[in-house]
């Protein structure tokens, strides 16, 4: 827990010296904020489309879907902010033999990887998903009690759980493998089976994103959430994998980081 | 100061690394070795023993691909040995690498810790966080490094305007702000010119003398050496060839003698044509005799024979000439275990 709560200080300093970086290049910042507000607002008119000019999605109406499509975009404006720059951050540590530098810290190295993600730019996603979701709230109608926050929030912070142990196993195959290019776009892909409804798929993939693969956290139980359509037994479930998954990373990081070979001079 | 507790253990510490191998630079071999790769198991590290005292300054030399930086890798617990049992400051460095990163201070003379595009004091900042370094501590060291190097303006601005100099001091500000007990300098004075190298070894020998810091220091350039170790480590081929104080180093050939001698007039270079002339120019002369054949008394009279004397200096070998007759001596044993 101390060393937790260590690396969430270091994350708040290192994020810190980000903002402080990212000010210097102001139209840096400037052009990044608005490039990834104009790709979030692409996400629900694309959405409207789809469900417009097709049968839509089962168990969802429009005003269902474009709150999906909120939540989707405040998770990964989260996870932007959080992790964004950490795939290329990676890499780079790696392959120049980089790591060493964070080993002989006093905070375990793979936190501190994890506490170096932070990306300002996400900011406009995040912002673009909150707006989308509050309309979409005001527009349905929708209740929002305590507990319906409560297991809103909950959902974000095992969304965090499960990515970080996704990252780490990413970091793992990297070690390993050094040179990887692909690897970024095959986890990409992966993950974005976690930003549709769970009611798509077949019930095979619907059990696989539930339980060994619980994408499900990130967007279908936040919107579960708000829509008062939360199945407690099946969340646990999910909550239960996305802790075993986040051990296990951390199991094969243990034994990936004996194979870690630095580089030369 | 006395050496009194061993800061380094080291006993029969072997690393192996295993590579991939392509013996032709051809376009069918790379595309072959998709299929079928031939590994080397290399021995980077072999049968190492080493003991270093608290407060020493300690010299890590070797030829390019010795194994001085993965020493210095498993010793800092970066890398994971393949045999053998190390004890840094008394705990195994692999098992207990957190812990001992709050005792150690490491710098790479090519890497660089510091914030690119920030001023050095917000890495140094960071660091405090990071370390927690309580604020009396923090400002104190602060204080007391900026005035030692003169870093008063230099911190306060962007990492990517300052000179190489300035920033190997920055960075040694960052190696030391958390008072380590020992501390690793890998080519702190790589590319730095002579005024930038002398204020480094001026501040490494006041961190010694003043807080009794152990230094292990790995470089090319041997007036680092000569200039502020107590004892030199020599490696190649991944193994220990020489370990002993920077004396013994300068007495390592022990019967072998440079004279350095001025004619009144000049001579002719065929009259020292039955000596060893490591250097010549009518008027001084330089010559290595080796003591095991002749005694020393011996050619001095046979050098008064050649011509009237002006000046004659007796010196050992330089410590250069030591070293690159240590660096040439060929490894014994096998350097490739290949493997399928």
């Amino acid at each position: 827990m101390r060393t937790f709560a260590e690396l969430l200080r270091l994350f708040y300093y290192q994020s810190k010296l980000k903002i402080a970086r990212a000010m210097m290049y102001r139209f840096d910042f400037l052009i990044g904020m608005t490039v990834a507000l104009l790709f979030s607002s692409i996400g629900p008119v694309l959405q409207y489309l789809i469900f417009t000019q097709t049968k839509g999605f089962p168990g969802w109406n429009l005003k269902q879907i474009i709150l999906f499509q909120g939540v989707l975009l405040f998770v990964l404006g989260i996870r932007r902010i959080l992790f964004g720059d950490l795939h290329y951050f990676i890499m780079e540590l790696i392959q120049k033999g980089d790591l060493d530098r964070l080993l002989i810290k006093p905070s375990p190295a793979i936190g501190i990887i994890l506490s170096n993600g932070f990306n300002l730019n996400g900011i406009g996603t995040f912002l673009a998903g909150s707006v989308i979701m509050g309309y979409s709230i005001y527009s349905l109608d929708l209740t929002i009690t305590a507990g319906a926050i409560g297991l809103f929030v909950l959902s974000i912070l095992f969304g965090i759980v499960l990515f970080m142990a996704l990252e780490i196993l990413f970091t793992c195959a990297v070690i390993v493998l050094v040179n990887i290019g692909r690897l970024d776009d095959i986890v990409q892909s992966l993950t974005g089976f976690g930003e549709y409804p769970l009611s798509i798929f077949t019930s095979t993939l619907k059990i696989a994103l539930v339980t060994f693969i619980p994408f499900a956290v990130w967007v279908n139980y936040p919107a579960d959430a708000l829509l008062h359509r939360w199945d407690n037994a099946q969340a646990l479930v999910s909550f239960l994998f996305c802790i075993l998954l986040f051990a296990f990373s951390l199991w094969i990081w243990k034994f990936c980081l004996r194979r870690y070979t630095s580089a030369g001079g | 100061m006395k050496p009194i507790e061993p800061v380094i253990e080291v006993s029969n510490l072997s690393k192996v690394f295993r590579v991939a191998q392509r013996d032709k630079s051809s376009l069918l071999s790379s595309l072959s070795s998709l299929i079928h790769r031939q590994y080397a198991h290399i021995e980077a590290l072999r049968d190492i023993n080493l003991q270093i005292q608290k407060g020493e300054v300690r010299a890590l030399i070797g030829p390019n691909g010795a194994g001085k930086s993965s020493t210095i890798k498993v010793l800092t617990g970066i890398l994971y040995p393949t045999t053998g049992s190390i004890r840094v400051l008394g705990v195994d460095p692999w098992t207990n690498r957190n812990a001992l990163a709050s005792e150690l201070g490491v710098l790479f003379g090519q890497k660089t810790q510091l914030w690119w595009d920030l001023p050095a004091l917000d890495t140094f900042y960071l660091h405090k966080q990071m370390y927690s370094i309580p604020n009396h501590s923090y400002q104190e060291n602060l204080d007391y490094f900026i005035d030692v190097l003169s870093l008063h303006q230099v911190v306060k601005k962007p990492v990517r305007q300052l000179s190489l100099g300035e920033r190997m001091k920055c960075e040694f500000i960052c190696a030391l702000l958390h008072e380590p007990q020992l501390v690793f300098l890998d080519e702190p004075t790589i590319g730095l010119d002579i005024f930038s190298k002398e204020a480094i070894r001026a501040f490494v020998k006041k961190v010694n003398r003043e807080k009794g810091t152990t230094f292990i220091i790995t470089t090319h350039d041997l007036s680092d050496i000569e200039d502020l170790c107590n004892n030199v480590t020599v490696i190649n081929h991944g193994g220990i060839v020489f370990n002993d104080s920077i004396e013994s180093l300068g007495t390592y050939f022990s019967s072998r003698k440079i004279i350095d001698i001025k004619f009144q007039k000049p001579v002719q270079e065929s009259e020292l044509s039955s000596y060893n002339v490591m250097s010549f120019s009518g008027l001084s002369a330089s010559i290595e005799v080796d003591l095991e054949h002749n005694p020393l008394q011996s050619e001095l009279q046979r050098l008064l024979g050649i011509g009237l004397i002006q000046d004659i200096n007796i010196n050992n070998p330089s410590i250069e000439s030591v070293i690159k007759d240590i660096y040439s001596k060929p490894r014994t044993g096998e350097d490739l275990v290949l493997s399928k």
